[in-house]
């Protein structure tokens, strides 16, 4: 998979990350973001289900694109986000400004 | 009281210059070191730590001056991880910074913050362009 991926259908969006969402990700994802409001999109929900690693460059993109999106009344989803990641944004206080949702834990086939 | 890490089984220096892909191997180094050493618990908290100080000391000490390097220690002892962070900048007012309280919309200044959320130690030179972080070895 690309680092990122972002699909668009009218006002809804969608990034999935490939891996990390650190400070050598940042310059080419906040462009293709730019791009993606400028068509329109009002919501855009990030998947962090490949992602193990969010630093405050990462973090500083996901809050500068929930703010440009509150400007349209739109919002962010950040979902499935990693035991680790979900402890990061919950002790940063973002969880609510970033709607986000911790990745679900898979069960086993066995039970 | 002064975490010890007189023994240190793995421990490495490198420099880099203040480049962003520099910083990132570097940071991948210390992941592999410590799911190597069986560390995955801390992993996370040592790498985050290690990309705000190299991130700092790139982008605010060295002005992301490629001709200026930055130098990482890194040192594992028996209950403690050792990070430290050395630039060519003149150092900032990290006292100030540390008390700083910033806003949930804020996009930027976080760096300071995680220090103190994941290290249980921190320390800078006088003049702010040397840090240390300790990390405790005992997974959470």
């Amino acid at each position: 998979m690309d680092t990122f991926v972002i699909e668009q259908k009218e006002e809804q969006g969608s990034v999935r990350l490939g891996g990390d969402l650190t400070a050598i990700l940042v310059p080419e994802l906040r462009a293709g973001l730019k791009e993606t409001l400028n068509k329109g999109a009002r919501e855009l929900v990030f998947d962090l289900n490949r992602t193990a690693m969010l630093d405050s460059s990462g973090i500083g993109l996901l809050i500068a694109t929930a703010n440009s999106l509150a400007l349209s009344g739109g919002r962010i989803k950040v979902t499935n986000a990693g035991p680790d990641i979900f402890r990061l944004l919950q002790s940063m206080r973002l969880t609510g400004r970033l709607n986000v949702t911790a990745k679900v834990a898979q069960e086993s086939p066995d039970g | 009281m002064k975490p010890d890490c007189d023994r240190i089984p793995l421990s490495f220096t490198q420099k880099i210059s203040s480049r962003v892909e520099e910083a990132e191997s570097l940071c991948l180094r210390i992941r592999g070191a410590l799911v190597a050493a069986g560390l995955r618990g801390v992993a996370f908290r040592v790498e985050l730590l290690a990309r705000e100080c190299l991130a700092n000391a790139i982008n605010h000490g060295n002005r992301r001056n490629v001709d200026k390097s930055v130098e990482l220690r890194f040192a594992m002892g028996r209950k403690w991880i050792r990070l430290e962070v050395t630039d060519e900048g003149p150092g900032f007012a990290w006292r100030r910074e540390q008390r700083r309280k910033r806003s949930t919309a804020a996009t930027s200044g976080r760096g300071v913050e995680l220090y103190s959320l994941y290290a249980e130690r921190v320390g800078f030179n006088r003049s702010g362009n040397r840090i240390r972080l300790w990390v405790s070895r005992k997974q959470i």
